[in-house]
């Protein structure tokens, strides 16, 4: 075999044996003879053997020693840094470094980096993986990890010599001695492989593409979500709708007959300004009525409970109000300045804009629906008939009126909340008397303040009258 | 070459200043190697075919409640308060137990240098291997959200911002566990690394060739080679050796360190790991021996390997039997009511059944291995065992869920009754568990054939010697 | 309970010895929307959410899904809002401020919670009557919420030996507590010494209303 394939390189001669006796004195004589660069191939460990060829111990115990000490160090380190420094979590009584909790992970570290070591480095000194190795050009070799066992001798041994070592190795009582070659068997991985390799790649992109085009597509399907409940919260935000309830909101109002912290602002009759227990005694059911409504919190059917009590007033042309509905005559909210400087605010915002600042019905909206003369306009009252007047026109009747509405004025009471009302009435009876006050009721000591306002407000009247009359006069001229 | 040693002698008789044999027949090295690799190599009996798609069907059954369980909740187990674990933590408990006898009959026996492992650690790991497959699937699946399991590793989250809770038995769980899964796959995959190139060798087919070539590493029996591996199969059993005693004392941990009733005790690492042992033990010959005879492999498994293990069986069987009476003795000398009420409720409360099952199971039935003829017949030895398997998986059973479902206060009491998830998902542990062996018979070395024949090479060498010493004498 | 923290390993519910947690066995809020892979788009969700005539969620905790652990959170959106509105004062939580579910609920008053660090508190005074026990308190699991015993107010001469050994350890017990309470408190728990006999093992049987959570 040898002589035929003369050009190919020769890496050493191996002779096999069948047993292992036979094996261990062919050992002792090659080392006897001087060569190093030998070794044996058996099925199994042959104990002895190593003494035999002359081999040396092997360094990976240490190795071994640091892989678990490396385990012991990593594992502590973490324990403490992660539960002692950077996390502190008080749990279960221990202190946040508590050796004696973590050395069962520091054990078990040691005893996995360690079988690291023994495994990877076995691997490391051994040279494995090695899958191409000229031995296994023979096809006898096969049964070294079977029954046969073999000493080959390297032809970089200084003292290789091929005649010398064949003839050697056939003296030591070997059946079969021959060279090993180097395998020229074509080295290509067969196709099928890399088909296989290549089709086992591209599937398992798949999964991933799929995500990722699910992730980015511009379909009107649905996105893939890989985390759903990232993604869609189950929670809803202000403003949005919901199928759960009849009007879509999401954002509830208040449980019907709740009132909010800090809302409580007295009885019913304050919340109305009609004295409902002399209602319950002059119309029981309507009384109820008002009082169901309410309870439901239903603005509408409370708008529409004090239309209808206001609606009796005007069909019966009774001299009094107080006959027909028992309005709460006095301003149930303590009337200090606070209260008016209070129902001033609320008055400019909310009223003024029709009624006008003084309360004379001229509002700058008003004003422009007169300008534009729309003819559904209806003009806002001015607030100094005398039959808006507290007498005729009871303290509760008008805060009735700023809740509810009258005629095309809407009601207020989802704006404005029930003091400011009260405060916007204490403010409007202010105002109407503001208009009709007399000097008695000047405090003495602004008496002459107020008079010579007064005056000079009377004069700069007469002062732009005249002026009027002699524009007039001037445009009658022309 | 070979020295005949008479087909059927009865190497469990104990001759003063003699090994037994442990392999038998007039067998030579080639011979090893034709009756394992034939295993693998010829094809499939009618009895693989059936019982894999047996097993195959039940696995695919574990997998499609799997998914119906991630997909619906854990409430479709039985588990409602107070008993939070239930059949999972039974089932989890009772695999990784058998999880022990493969790498303890590897690594303990080996270091202790009892020849006979060789012909049954390789099965034995291989089986270890699946029960803690098996053993893992239970707690990765019992967690509530199943999808954020991965949060137990340390690793840097930028969404946590925090780190695992270092102090907890869970967290030790899952390293011991782990640590103990990948240590047992290296150390069986290394002690199958030569035989894979047995196998490569005797492959005719190029791809079977490739393959087993690429799994042996190009393995060559170099005897540079062989030193360093044994040196390294030597360390990873003296590393192995403490971790399987670790293991199931961790495990017993997430019990001994908690507050229940009945769970709370210093006793259970040792009674753990005892049991432990017993059971795997119990489940190794549960195999090997129908094994043996539907493999031919009576040579090389032989009768006084089987009676071997039937005394590791007794002696563990016996200790398990005295931690059950030391709970109850320390539950009296201990004074504590929650306590002794614990335990008076184990046996005589509404689980008296569970528990007198598994007292006879483990403590009883194991008392006829004193029997030489008990501990020989390979038929009453499987019966032994699969009622010591029953009977401790009872075991954890007892433990779990009578302590669980009685502790301190009345008012939270119940009792459990398991649903058809939970029998289904252990009837699919074993489908699991049998899929993986049955694959594992067929396509890997099921005997360490380099260590069967080097201890057939000692055999030899002291038959040799005898008879010379014999020979000198004459 | 931090909720979005949990995986569920449902170990702390086996511990728990007073068994108060409870386990999200299965995703109960479905019906309202917090869906799980398919069920999560948001047509499902609108579908869910018609099924559901009433909100039920409490929008001021966070939103559990399936797989944790719950547990009484002693009304923490109550409590937070509490120490805000404190703290916007710059005082200390009082008593009243905090009002919870279970105390607003309670037709007999048999609840009070508060801040137990506020010796002033009427829990704390509470906590620190002889009276006070915490259930398995053997345990050393220092609960905070704590029960007052039942009142026999047996006639002294009728009581047992056992019960007035027990009733000085009891006091022994308290009066190490270093509270530091007030004359006037150690008068009034004078008082109740008189009357209260403390007997945990009844307790189980006893009618819940006769009793106190102090919490």
């Amino acid at each position: 075999m040898s002589d035929t394939n003369s050009e190919k390189i020769v890496h050493g001669m191996m002779a096999e044996f069948t047993t292992v006796d036979t094996l261990l004195s062919a050992c002792r004589r090659i080392r006897d003879a001087g060569y190093t660069k030998t070794d044996a191939y058996t099925p199994f460990p042959v104990h002895g053997i190593d003494k035999a060829l002359g081999i040396k111990p092997t360094i990976l115990p240490w190795i071994c020693f640091f892989a678990g000490l490396t385990g012991t160090c990593i594992a502590l380190t973490m324990e403490i840094w992660m539960n002692g420094v950077d996390y502190k979590y008080i749990i279960s009584g221990k202190p946040f470094i508590s050796l004696p909790a973590f050395i069962p992970v520091a054990f078990e570290l040691t005893i996995l980096l360690a079988s690291f070591g023994a495994f990877f480095g076995m691997w490391a000194l051994n040279g494995l993986p090695r899958f191409s190795n000229p031995m296994f050009t023979d096809p006898r070799f096969d049964r070294a990890t079977d029954d046969r066992f073999f000493l080959y001798i390297d032809a970089k041994d200084e003292r290789y010599d091929a005649a010398g070592v064949r003839s050697l190795l056939t003296d030591t009582g070997s059946d079969y001695v021959s060279e090993v070659l180097e395998d020229n068997t074509p080295k290509e991985i067969p196709r099928p492989i890399f088909v296989i390799w290549g089709v086992a790649v591209a599937a398992s992109v798949i999964p991933l593409l799929c995500v990722l085009l699910m992730r980015v597509t511009n379909s009107s399907q649905p996105r893939f979500h890989i985390f759903m409940d990232m993604d869609f919260s189950p929670a809803k935000d202000a403003q949005q709708v919901t199928s759960l309830f009849a009007d879509n909101r999401a954002m509830r109002p208040d449980v019907p007959g709740t009132v909010a912290r800090g809302q409580l602002i007295g009885s019913l009759d304050v919340m109305t300004g009609i004295d409902v227990d002399s209602l319950q005694a002059m119309n029981a059911p309507q009384a109820q009525r008002l009082v169901a409504a309410f309870m439901q919190d239903d603005q509408a059917a409370i708008a529409d409970e004090v239309t209808d009590v206001a609606k009796a007033e005007d069909d019966k042309e009774t001299p009094s109000v107080m006959d027909t509905t028992p309005w709460v005559t006095e301003n149930p909210m303590t009337v200090d300045s606070e209260l008016m400087a209070r129902g001033q605010q609320q008055f400019g915002i909310y009223c003024s804009v029709c009624h006008g600042m003084d309360g004379k019905g001229n509002g700058l909206v008003n004003q422009r629906a007169q300008e534009k003369g729309f003819d559904t306009w209806v003009p806002p009252s001015n607030m100094h008939q005398d039959t808006l007047y507290s007498d005729k026109y009871p303290d509760g009747k008008l805060f009735s009126t700023i809740s509810n509405g009258i005629r095309k004025m809407p009601g207020y009471a989802g704006q404005i909340k029930v003091e400011d009302r009260w405060a916007i009435v204490a403010y409007v009876r202010a105002l109407q008397k503001s208009q009709n006050a007399t000097m008695d009721l000047i405090p003495e000591g602004r008496k002459e303040e107020v008079k010579s306002a007064v005056d000079a407000a009377q004069k700069e009247l007469q002062r732009q009258a005249d002026e009027a009359a002699k524009a007039a006069a001037a445009r009658e001229q022309k | 070459m070979s020295l005949a040693i008479p087909n059927g002698l009865d190497n469990t008789v104990e001759r003063p200043g003699e090994r037994a044999p442990l392999v038998l027949g007039n067998t030579n090295y080639h011979d090893i190697t034709e009756s394992v690799c034939q295993v693998a190599e010829r094809k499939p009996s009618a009895g693989w075919v059936g019982g894999f798609l047996v097993a195959f069907a039940l696995l695919q059954m574990l997998g499609l409640l799997i998914v119906y369980l991630i997909y619906t909740g854990v409430g479709v187990w039985g588990n409602r308060a107070p008993i939070f674990w239930g059949w999972p933590i039974v089932n989890f408990v009772f695999w990784v137990g058998i999880g022990h006898a493969g790498t303890l009959i590897s690594a303990i026996l080996y270091l202790f240098r009892q020849e006979w492992r060789t012909s049954i650690n390789r099965a034995a790991e291989a089986m270890t291997i699946f029960a803690v497959a098996c053993a893992g699937t239970f707690p990765g699946i019992h967690v509530g959200r199943a999808w954020l399991a991965f949060w137990l590793a340390p690793y840097p989250s930028l969404n946590l911002w925090m780190w695992p809770q270092f102090r907890s038995p869970l967290l030790w769980d899952v390293f011991a566990v782990s640590t103990y899964g990948t240590v047992s796959l290296l150390f069986w995959y290394m002690g199958m690394v030569p035989d894979l190139a047995t196998f490569r060798d005797r492959s005719k087919n190029k791809y079977r060739r490739m393959i087993y070539g690429l799994l042996c590493l190009g393995w060559s029996g170099s005897s540079r080679h062989w030193m360093r591996y044994e040196k390294a199969y030597a360390i990873l059993a003296a590393l192995a050796a403490p971790l399987v005693l670790s293991v199931h004392t961790i495990v017993s941990f997430d019990f001994a360190v908690s507050q229940v009733p009945g769970w709370h005790t210093t006793i259970f690492p040792p009674y753990f790991v005892a049991g432990a042992i017993f059971s795997g033990f119990a489940m190794v010959l549960t195999l090997m021996i129908p094994a043996r005879s539907m493999l031919n492999l009576e040579k090389l498994i032989t009768i006084r390997h089987l009676e071997n293990m039937c005394k590791i069986i007794l002696a563990t069987g016996s200790l398990v039997g005295l931690a059950y009476g030391t709970e109850f003795f320390i539950a009296w000398y201990g004074q504590v009511p929650a306590e002794q009420f614990a335990f008076i409720n184990r046996a005589f409360g509404p689980y008296w059944w569970a528990y007198w099952t598994m007292v006879s199971c483990n403590v009883i039935s194991p008392q006829l291995f004193w029997f030489k003829k008990c501990r020989t017949t390979p038929w009453i030895i499987v019966v032994v065992c699969i009622f010591v398997n029953i009977g401790m998986w009872f075991e954890r059973f007892v433990i779990t869920i009578t302590s669980l479902s009685r502790d301190y206060l009345p008012s939270a009491w119940a009792y459990f009754s398991p649903t058809w998830v939970d029998w289904g998902m252990l009837i699919g542990s074993f489908g699991l568990f049998f899929t993986l062996f049955l694959l594992f018979c067929r396509t890997l070395p099921v005997i360490n054939m380099a260590e069967v024949k080097s201890s057939l090479a000692k055999q030899h060498h002291m038959a040799h010697a005898a008879a010379e010493h014999g020979e000198a004498e004459h | 309970m931090a909720y979005n923290r949990c995986i569920g390993t449902r170990y702390c519910a086996n511990n728990c010895p007073v068994k108060v947690r409870r386990f999200n066995y299965f995703n109960y809020n479905a019906e309202v929307g917090v869906g799980y892979g398919v069920e999560a788009f948001p047509s499902a969700i609108e579908k869910a959410n018609r099924k559901l005539q009433a909100l039920v969620l409490n929008p001021e905790v966070t939103v559990r899904g399936r797989g944790v652990m719950e547990k009484c959170t002693y009304c923490v959106q109550r409590v937070e809002k509490a120490k805000i509105h404190a703290r916007k004062e710059g005082r200390k939580i009082e008593d009243g401020d905090v009002i919870t579910a279970c105390q607003a609920a309670c037709s007999t008053n048999a609840i009070d919670f508060g801040n137990i660090s506020d010796e002033e508190s009427v829990v704390a005074k509470k906590h620190a009557d002889t009276r006070a026990y915490g259930m398995l308190e053997q345990l050393n699991i220092k609960p905070r919420t704590m029960y007052l015993a039942r009142v026999r107010n047996p006639h002294p001469r009728l009581k047992t030996t056992q019960q007035i050994e027990d009733l000085a350890t009891i006091e022994a017990h308290h009066g190490h507590g270093g509270h530091g309470e007030g004359d006037g408190h150690d008068e009034h728990a004078a008082d109740a010494h008189g009357e209260a006999a403390h007997n945990d093992s009844a307790h189980s049987d006893e009618h819940h209303g006769e009793e106190q959570h102090a919490e």
